[in-house]
């Protein structure tokens, strides 16, 4: 439960103990019935193993980046924290609440203005009509929709859809953020001034944590870096030791 | 997570509740002209086919038959509904249970209330043809919220169930359209129940949608009182499933994600 404290008090905000998550990978992934009577007895499916006995603690305010490869078990890592998926063993505990900008726009009824969403997705992070009256004027000039906020968002570009719900996710006064390469999004002008509102946060003493393959953006941005590789944190610590160990080994 | 605990964390989440309500009312006629009138239009062309067949071309040996049929009817296509959007519930939401947390009962509830909603604005059609048939409306129809509830609770139980078990067999949604057709026929919606032979009254009465639709037709059709103790025997039946429904919902829950 996200009210729960953490035993060591109250200024860990994310406490991953011992978690492990494997996948079930399907060689022929059957939905109904009669494939998967057919299956039965047959090979076909193999355990994956995402992350190994993971174990971490993340203070409040502090910014953290996960950094590997692809399939190293960052996203998956990430996903965990947002409550998505959850472990085979081990404790993930989380205090305060979660803006996740996975999948920004998630969740969007395409059929609906770009207003309506706003309440909608709003409401994804708990908040109600009456939170979102005196920031959704903040969230639409954030957005630079415009008047397209009253059309439906299937008009929408790629690039308006994801600054509306990038405007969602940063204002919804959430104290951890989970972000995963999320800051490819718009424009230059767009992406500089979401770089400038992640700072603000931060300097707000919101907890974050990246998902980034940005090696300038985690350096200027994060305390601290996870170094994921094959599923393990093989390195911990300052982001520009970790940096420098992993650009030297990963080239 | 607890009990408690789960309903504190819906809670948190009414928000979304309301408004997932509110698109599936909103948006299941987004475009049309008539919008929400066709949830009255709907029954009421229902309606108008059955006075004309049943009283021109088929005659029934129950009396005012169509209005017979149609007091029954209606909750039967409101449940069909309901079980046929509850099924689908979870699979149907795949992008965002993939992408979003939220507590995931949060869906077959919305399922349920919008249902719901919808259904209390149909009976109005209901009590227009009992009036204009001249049957009239007595004040035994102030327990009709009673059956409804029954209803209600009997159908979220299980939805709980078949929207968690249809992300993982997608046969379920499936295999529902027969079972609903069975269901329909096993229930006294087309004939009466007088109609079914003494020595299988028994067990023809295990079936709940026997109690709740003869409370319909008590209070509107024959205007008596229902059968409370058999209803309050199927409420306790349908809270025992819901119960149920909410463990197995629990358990399968969590890989919704990956399984979806």
């Amino acid at each position: 439960m996200a009210k729960r404290k953490s035993k060591k008090g109250e200024d860990i905000a994310i406490s991953v103990k011992n978690v492990t998550k494997e996948f079930t990978v399907y060689e022929d992934k059957s939905y109904f019935l009669k494939e998967k009577i057919g299956h039965l007895g047959r090979n076909k499916k193999r355990k994956h193993v995402v992350l190994k006995d993971v174990s971490c603690d993340i203070k409040k305010g502090q910014s953290v980046a996960l950094i590997g490869v692809n399939g190293s078990g960052k996203s998956t890592l990430l996903k965990l924290l947002n409550k998505i998926i959850f472990p085979e063993k081990g404790e993930i505990e989380i205090n305060g609440k979660v803006s996740s900008m996975i999948e920004l726009g998630a969740g969007f009824n395409t059929d609906f203005t770009g207003r309506e969403n706003i309440y909608f997705n709003a409401s994804m992070y708990g908040l109600g009509k009456k939170d979102v009256d005196p920031i959704i004027d903040k969230i639409i000039e954030f957005s630079e929709l415009g008047d397209f906020i009253e059309t439906p968002v299937r008009t929408y570009s790629s690039g308006m859809y994801m600054r509306l719900a990038f405007s969602i996710a940063v204002n919804v006064q959430a104290e951890i953020l989970l972000i995963d390469e999320i800051l490819a999004v718009g424009d230059a002008h767009f992406q500089a001034k979401c770089l400038n509102k992640m700072k603000e946060l931060k300097e707000e003493g919101k907890t974050m944590v990246f998902v980034s393959h940005n090696i300038t953006q985690v350096k200027s941005f994060c305390d601290r870096a996870l170094w994921i590789r094959d599923g393990e944190i093989v390195m911990d610590g300052e982001t520009d030791k970790v940096l420098d160990e992993y650009i030297k080994v990963q080239g | 997570m607890s009990f408690i605990n789960k309903i504190k964390e819906i809670y948190r989440y009414r928000h979304m509740l309301f408004t997932l309500v509110k698109q599936d009312i909103n948006g299941r006629y987004k475009g049309s002209i008539f919008g929400f009138l066709w949830t009255l239009l709907n029954p009421l062309f229902m309606l108008l086919v059955y006075s004309v067949v049943f009283s021109i071309v088929f005659k029934s040996n129950i009396e005012n038959y169509p209005i017979y049929l149609f007091v029954c009817l209606m909750p039967w296509n409101a449940f069909n509904t309901m079980i046929g959007g509850g099924t689908t519930c979870v699979s149907n939401n795949a992008s965002i249970i993939k992408k979003v947390y939220f507590p995931r009962e949060v869906l077959p509830l919305a399922v349920v209330i919008s249902n719901t909603i919808q259904y209390f604005f149909s009976l109005v059609i209901t009590f227009i043809a009992l009036l204009v048939s001249g049957i009239g409306i007595t004040w035994y129809a102030v327990f009709l919220p009673l059956v409804i509830l029954v209803q209600v609770v009997f159908a979220f139980g299980l939805i709980l169930m078949l929207s968690a078990a249809n992300v993982y067999i997608r046969d379920v949604q499936y295999m529902m359209n027969p079972i609903m057709m069975i269901w329909m026929y096993a229930s006294p919606i087309l004939y009466s129940i007088s109609m079914v032979p003494e020595k299988w009254q028994a067990l023809y009465r295990l079936n709940p949608m026997v109690t709740i639709i003869q409370g319909y037709q008590n209070l509107l059709y024959d205007r008596t009182l229902p059968d409370f103790k058999a209803l309050g025997i199927v409420l306790l039946i349908s809270l025992g499933i819901c119960v149920i429904g909410y463990l197995v919902f629990n358990k399968l829950q969590r890989r919704f994600a990956e399984e979806v």
